[in-house]
């Protein structure tokens, strides 16, 4: 009787806790006035560094970590990016409606750069890089998360 | 001549001993859980450890681009009959209509009709597994956590002094922790300076 109960337990246990789970993630939403994903993308300059609140529906979520998410609306999408291990997204999230915040990144990686991220992605997956995405300098602009909130 | 009464351990080394065996008897649920989420989740880049995932493509008629949203998630809804629960529709561009239901995703192209249904399903037990060793719960998981650290550190303690002589720490034991102990040492120099 003590195994069954003991098995029983190990797998209930994780899916109580995981059912419980609030769909909050990361830190308190603080800032009050949202601004919309296609104006931070139109004017990245203006944003870049600044704390942003967006809403938005969960379009994707990394399938491995669930280290990022995009962030759509008005047929514009952003990634909003949280650090490794802090906040893991979880798949069903996906096509709920996010409250996010986060700060602005704006990033522009030369040919140069994006040839070495191949590089570093070819040997940490053990094939031959592919430097065929690679058509000039690439512009990312995107959220460092901080909170979420999943409804 | 009557035989030499055993010799009892020290009261020390029995309770050492009792604290390995029980503590150990406690957190063998746990280390079984993070070692078997710590191989899946270190090949994380061959495989998904969390969920599986079922792609198909589908054919419906072509949707006029022009249409509004709502008009277009009705139609879609029409022609492919998708089962659970609606969540949401989404379009990235003018070409395309996402179409959300739990854990199954219909990414439609307008013009073509042509439909790429992702289903996505967490892995039975791995799943749990993982969320719990990335400490996805938070909260109290991390105190508990927490408390399985402390008690690997008093299982590596105590395991070392079980028993004595020369199978013990100070005979062959010193040998092979201190060669346990050069793995990890090794392999930071060598990555760090040299690789």
């Amino acid at each position: 009787m003590r195994i069954p109960a003991t098995l029983a337990l190990m797998i209930l246990l994780p899916a109580c806790l995981s059912a419980a789970g609030a769909r909050k993630y990361g830190q308190p939403l603080a800032l009050k006035d949202e601004v919309k994903v296609a104006e931070i993308l139109a004017n990245p300059d203006a944003y870049a560094g600044k704390k942003v609140r967006v809403t938005g529906l969960v379009t994707e979520v990394c399938e491995e970590r669930g280290c990022w998410i995009k962030i759509g609306a008005d047929k514009k999408e952003i990634m909003f990016k949280v650090e490794d291990g802090v906040i893991a997204f979880p798949m069903d999230a996906k096509g709920g409606t996010v409250v996010a915040e986060g700060t602005v990144s704006k990033r522009v990686l030369s040919v140069e750069q994006q040839k070495a991220m191949c590089d570093k992605e070819a040997k940490a997956l053990s094939k031959p890089a592919d430097y065929g995405k690679v058509t000039g300098p690439k512009t990312i602009i995107r959220i460092e998360g901080l909170g979420a909130e999943i409804q | 001549m009557t035989p030499e009464p055993a010799r009892r351990a020290k009261p020390w080394r029995r309770w050492n001993a009792a604290t390995h065996r029980d503590v150990g008897y406690v957190t063998v649920a746990l280390t079984l859980a993070y070692a078997i989420s710590g191989l899946a989740v270190n090949h994380i880049a061959s495989w998904n450890p969390n969920y599986s995932k079922v792609k198909e493509v589908r054919q419906i008629q072509p949707l006029s681009r022009t249409d509004s949203t709502e008009v277009l998630v009705r139609s879609a809804q029409a022609q492919l009959k998708p089962e659970g629960k609606f969540k949401s529709a989404f379009q990235p561009d003018d070409d395309t209509l996402q179409l959300y239901y739990d854990r199954t995703t219909y990414a439609v192209d307008l013009p073509t009709g042509k439909v790429l249904v992702e289903a996505v399903r967490p892995r039975p037990v791995l799943y749990a597994m993982n969320q719990l060793h990335l400490n996805a719960p938070k909260r109290l998981w991390t105190l508990i956590a927490d408390l399985y650290a402390v008690a690997l550190i008093v299982l590596a303690g105590t395991g070392l002094f079980i028993i004595k002589g020369p199978k013990g720490f100070f005979g062959r034991g010193l040998w092979l922790t201190g060669a346990g102990a050069a793995v990890p040492v090794l392999y930071w120099l060598w990555w760090r300076y040299l690789a």
